[in-house]
């Protein structure tokens, strides 16, 4: 079936995530005729998939996990309506001076300061609730990493989530909103700002992949595939790329902008994660109730380039993890009531690069050098003393790393020679292809980025607006 | 056995060994191959990429012919993989995650087969995560479907569900579709008797009869499709003639949708299983209504999910044909195959006109044995015996006309009677009995009508002429001296009942034989086999066996169907493939710059030409022609490539 509606809109929005949603929203509201073709599938409370086998299926691409070309992470890239904000944790958090700093060193872009993104955090903050976990909800996993921090003098604070409410009095449990929360309480996309640009007048076609774009006379086309193979092309007159650092990499160079911009796919990184999993005596349940309720807020971490994180994961996630196989581990397995969990969440400095093949499959190259590695073994080092300073007879280091903070490949910054998109989120001589995503980030930053790419998706909807 | 779209038996077996490797089972949890998650293969599969699919692919069908312990060293290889360095670690690592994440998925995921009563894999780990849903959180339920009576709501809810079963299983390419046939087999032979039981208690029929027709039938029916579905439901390439060279012809058989199949009450299994799997491997869903005299119900949609059939593949409703079989019509399927009466052949046929419905009918017959003087007298005696009164006469091929050649004709009948009255009746057990009871109280009736307005009319009843005309005990009836005023002679009698005709030769026999209502099938019994085939083209009949009766039908290879009023269309055998398929013609030429000459402008030089290539191609003389013919085509070809140049300029 090849669809070819001829009507030409103002914007293409590429990509239903974080970044897509927020500017779609505000592009909306300003009355533009916005349309957004997403890769993956339109979900809702009703109908998410209740099942780790079918949510790693069906809200992730290519299955579930994605590897680089050494095999040593994988990556969980979302491919749904919402993007990350179906699946992700919903910590929200600023990014610090150091982040900006160093953004703005590599980018040369005056913008990356603290005091100038602090409005757009505050207008991005203002479209989504956000909440700290009552103290009475805290569960055990979430116990632990308050009593090691403690015990070992390192600072943490209250987690801040993207949330409006878990009814956690009535027992619901975190970790079944993994696979899309079916309670309405996380603050996605659906339910929050792509919600609002749909009562607008967005139109959305989910299930449909943008495979190549096409400039002519300063009109954008678009080819697209859907989900059975059928091809479709749309028309506009500016797109917002939105389809996270792989899936914009992945568009842009399968449309051959690399010839004009070289660094196109360069500056992959990933924040690479090990989860570590502390075996106690006593029954801990972390999938039980709120797992996640602080965040590490520890000065010596931020500076040895890493931070550690109090999650938990489903079944077939930890399975992958806990190493070997055969009865032992199966016996191992047996006692998962009995874990706690921490990962550690490193600042990778060794940019990886996204690139096709000639398929327009994606390859990803990410290697860590001895310095990404270090980081890795200080933050499991303190791990395994938090562990063992809150009675865990045994500590478990996860078999692989695991990379779902995808940034960077579309980097912005001032020289195009280095970097893709302009500091007016333009792609570098191109006045009507934005981007406002994850895949801009200029280096890894250290923090989680989700807050960070709606701010600047406000900002770059304001930008887009007032150059219209 | 599982069947999955996307892996073959061999590589299923692969996962399952690696499973079993990986995860062998402990005193509180269970193996991976035993909780049969492995069936739920396909939810993951389906959204792999088609790198990624292949490769688990080849991995498995390895795995398949490895020996675990070697299975169990690779693994144990894979967890060193961080020592080995560059591409064989990745190799290996890649391998590891591959697997692991394929099994661990389905064994984490706590999901089981069927029926699966070991312990669960979240009992065994701990994993009861809670969450408290509200109205308008919920999940949208299952719509619950109603077989028995189903008002008009739920008949549009089984045709959704028939169509979007279709929509999947036309995308399970046919040798896919033939390993749940192989499943179905398998469960139909593990349930043998329990088959039997419902068949005896909803038909009465004697074991003997129900295993030969019901049990071994069917099988050999199934095991037929699998010897030949795939290749009488591949593509076809076919000719293309010179006119058109350059172009590739190809023939496509691809399902009609969803197909309604209506049996009657004589050979509820049979008639249930034979067309659902026909009408099912040429990719169709089917809607199921059994007879509401027999209807096995249950059995059926427990075998087919036994076998792992999908829920919307095929579907068993029960109720009135007046009812329900109207409604099953009106609801609009594709296709109708139906095997019954006349009358309801007629019916359906009619309200089928009424939506454009194509149909197929197989109804009854009036099935003439003719016996020449020159035959084997025990062999045929035994065969008219067994063809009129298995199933107690109730089958659509019965004989319901025995001619035999007067010079043999008292030898013959002192011996059918002598062996008719031989035979034992009731609903046996052990398979001892010969014939059972009449399955349905209504054509008792029929038959009392029938032999009573016989008798009136001074036909002679040779044997059974004692039976009250109520007992559903009929015992078998030869019949003398019928003539062509009695009820007997001209319905169809569906009962143990055989009129028995004397002729002179072959001329008569052939005029005695041909019915002029009916037409299903024949038999002609004669030493000499250039006049039995002589006979049996001369009667007008769908079927014929020589020297043999009702064989046709043993024989899955050979169309089954009638003529006039006994219905049309084919099932079974290659032609059978076609009653469920939409036969596409596919023209395939190449995109070029490239104009056919038939096509506009129509010019008066072109008409020339074209007039000269028609003469030279088909005026006699193969050679001259082939070349008189290519030199106008190429002439033709050339003015039509310089008119298209033309026209661009203008
Ligand atoms: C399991 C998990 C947990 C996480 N936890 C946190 C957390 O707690 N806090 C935090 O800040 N961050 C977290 N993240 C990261 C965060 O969710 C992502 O960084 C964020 O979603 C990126 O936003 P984005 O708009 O750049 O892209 P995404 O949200 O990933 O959206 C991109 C969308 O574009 C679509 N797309 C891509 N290519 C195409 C194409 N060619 N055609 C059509 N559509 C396309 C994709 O399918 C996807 O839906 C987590 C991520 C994961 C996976």
């Amino acid at each position: 079936m090849t669809i070819t509606p001829n009507r030409t809109y103002d914007f293409i929005i590429a990509g239903a995530g974080i970044s897509g949603s927020f500017i779609a929203n505000d592009l909306c509201q300003a009355g533009a005729k916005c349309l957004m073709l997403e890769a993956g599938k339109s979900f809702t409370r009703k109908t998410y998939p209740t099942s780790g086998l079918d949510g790693n299926s069906q809200l992730y691409w290519s299955g579930g996990l994605e590897l680089g070309h050494d095999c040593k992470i994988a990556f969980l890239r979302p491919k749904v309506v919402g993007g990350g904000s179906i699946v992700n944790q919903a910590l929200v958090d600023r990014f610090d001076d150091e982040a900006f700093d160093s953004w703005r060193s590599v980018s040369g872009v005056n913008d990356f300061n603290s005091e100038k993104m602090a409005p757009w955090y505050d207008k991005a903050e203002s479209e989504i609730e956000i909440q700290e976990i009552p103290a009475q909800f805290r569960n055990k996993n979430a116990e632990i990493f308050d009593k090691g921090f403690k015990h070992l003098n390192l600072e943490h604070a209250p987690l801040r989530r993207a949330q409006s409410n878990c009814r956690l009095e009535e027992g619901n449990c975190c970790i079944e909103c993994l696979n899309g929360c079916r309670v309405g309480s996380k603050q996605s996309m659906p339910e929050t700002v792509l919600k609002t640009a749909l009562k607008k007048g967005l139109t959305l076609v989910s299930e449909m992949e943008v495979v190549q774009i096409i400039r002519k006379n300063d009109r954008i086309q678009v080819q697209c595939t859907d989900s059975k193979g059928g091809q479709a092309s749309y028309h506009s007159k500016n797109i917002v790329l939105a389809g996270g650092a792989v899936g914009n990499a992945r568009m842009l160079l399968n449309s051959g902008f690399q010839k004009k911009l070289p660094h196109i796919g360069h500056g992959f990184f990933c924040h690479p994660q090990f989860m570590s999993f502390g075996v106690y005596d006593e029954v801990i349940n972390s999938h039980l109730g709120a797992f996640q309720a602080f965040k590490a807020d520890d000065k010596g971490f931020r500076k040895n380039g890493f931070k550690l994180e109090n999650v938990y994961a489903g079944p077939e996630g930890i399975a992958l993890l806990v190493p070997g196989f055969g009865k032992k581990y199966q016996q191992n397995m047996e006692k998962l009531p009995h874990f706690a969990c921490i990962e550690v969440c490193t600042r990778d400095t060794q940019p990886g690069q996204i690139k096709v093949n000639r398929k327009g499959k994606v390859l990803i190259r990410k290697e860590r050098n001895q310095e990404d590695m270090e980081r890795q073994k200080k933050g499991q080092k303190i791990v395994e003393q938090i562990f063992k300073s809150t009675g865990a007879k045994q500590v478990i280091h996860g078999r692989f790393a695991i990379g779902l903070h995808l940034m960077g490949c579309c980097a912005m910054g001032t020289n195009s020679a280095t970097s893709v998109i302009d500091p007016e989120f333009r792609l570098h001589g191109i006045n009507n292809i934005f981007a406002a995503d994850s895949s801009i980030f200029p280096n890894a930053p250290g923090i989680n980025p989700s807050l960070t790419i709606m701010a600047l998706s406000k900002k770059a909807a304001a930008s887009i607006l007032r150059s219209r | 056995m599982i069947v999955s779209k996307y892996f073959s038996q061999s590589q299923l077996k692969g996962l399952s060994k690696a499973g079993d490797v990986l995860l062998p089972g402990t005193k509180t949890s269970p193996s991976f191959s035993s909780t049969g998650c492995m069936s739920h293969m396909d939810r993951m599969a389906a959204y792999l990429s088609e790198d990624d699919l292949s490769g688990l692919q080849m991995l498995l069908s390895l795995f398949r012919w490895t020996p675990k312990w070697k299975i169990s060293l690779l693994f144990k290889l894979c967890n060193k993989s961080d020592k080995i360095p560059s591409f064989f670690g990745a190799a290996l690592r890649m391998l590891e995650i591959g697997v692991k994440g394929a099994v661990f998925s389905l064994y984490y995921a706590n999901v089981t087969k069927p029926g699966y009563e070991g312990p669960k894999v979240h009992d065994a780990i701990g994993w009861h995560p809670k969450l408290v849903l509200r109205d308008g959180e919920l999940p949208g339920k299952k719509a619950k479907m109603n077989y028995e009576n189903p008002n008009q709501k739920n008949v549009d809810a089984i045709y959704d569900r028939a169509k979007s079963g279709h929509k999947d299983l036309r995308q399970w390419p046919v040798k896919k579709r033939l390993e749940f046939i192989t499943n179905l087999k398998a469960v139909i032979l593990e349930n043998q008797e329990k088959i039997l039981d419902h068949v005896q208690a909803d038909t009465g029929k004697s074991r003997f009869d129900a295993i030969t027709a019901e049990i071994f039938g069917v099988l050999d029916f199934l095991d037929y499709l699998e010897k030949n579905a795939v290749k009488y439901l591949s593509d076809r390439k076919v000719a293309t003639p010179f006119a058109l060279m350059g172009k590739k012809s190809k023939v496509f058989f691809e399902p009609l949708g969803v197909a309604l199949l209506i049996s009657p009450w004589n050979y509820p299994f049979y008639q249930a299983i034979v067309p659902i799997c026909q009408a099912f491997i040429a990719g169709n869903a089917v809607v199921f209504k059994p007879s509401s005299a027999t209807p096995l119900k249950g059995l059926v949609e427990d075998l087919l999910q036994q076998a792992d059939f999908r829920s919307g593949w095929v579907q068993v409703v029960y109720g009135q044909g007046s009812s329900v079989g109207d409604a099953l019509v009106d609801a609009g399927p594709d296709k109708i195959f139906l095997i019954g009466s006349q009358a309801v052949g007629r019916h359906v046929m009619a309200k089928a006109a009424q939506h454009l419905i194509p149909i197929e009918l197989e109804l009854g017959g009036k099935d003439p044995m003719v016996v020449f003087d020159d035959v084997n007298i025990d062999r045929a005696v035994a065969g008219a015996i067994w063809g009129a009164f298995t199933t107690t006469g109730q089958s659509c091929t019965s004989v319901e006309r025995l001619f035999i050649h007067e010079n043999i004709y008292d030898t013959f009948k002192q011996v059918l009677v002598k062996e008719t009255l031989k035979l034992t009746q009731k609903t046996d057990i052990d398979g001892s009995a010969d014939i059972g009871p009449m399955c349905t109280q209504n054509q008792v009736k029929v038959i009392a009508a029938q032999v009573a307005d016989a008798k009136e009319k001074g036909a002679t009843f040779i044997t059974g002429g004692s039976w009250d005309g109520k007992s559903d005990h009929i015992p078998p009836m030869i019949i003398e001296g019928v003539t062509s005023d009695m009820l007997i002679d001209r319905q169809e009698n569906f009962g143990p009942l055989l009129p028995i005709y004397s002729f002179s030769g072959e001329a008569q026999a052939i005029e005695l034989a041909n019915d002029p209502e009916y037409g299903l099938s024949a038999s002609v019994w004669s030493k000499n086999l250039k006049r039995a085939d002589r006979v049996a083209r001369a009667i007008y009949t769908g079927n014929v066996s020589i020297n043999n009766v009702m064989l046709t039908e043993g024989n899955h290879a050979l169309p089954f169907g009638g003529v006039q009023k006994s219905g049309f269309g084919r099932f079974k055998g290659e032609f059978g493939f076609y009653a469920f398929t939409n036969i596409k013609s596919v023209l395939v030429d190449k995109d070029s710059k490239k104009m056919e000459a038939n096509w506009f402008p129509y010019t008066a030089k072109k008409y020339r030409i074209f007039s000269d290539l028609t003469r030279a191609l088909y005026s006699p003389g193969k050679i001259s022609s082939l070349v008189k013919g290519a030199i106008h085509g190429l002439r033709l070809e050339t003015y039509v490539a310089g008119l298209s140049k033309n026209n661009k300029k203008r």
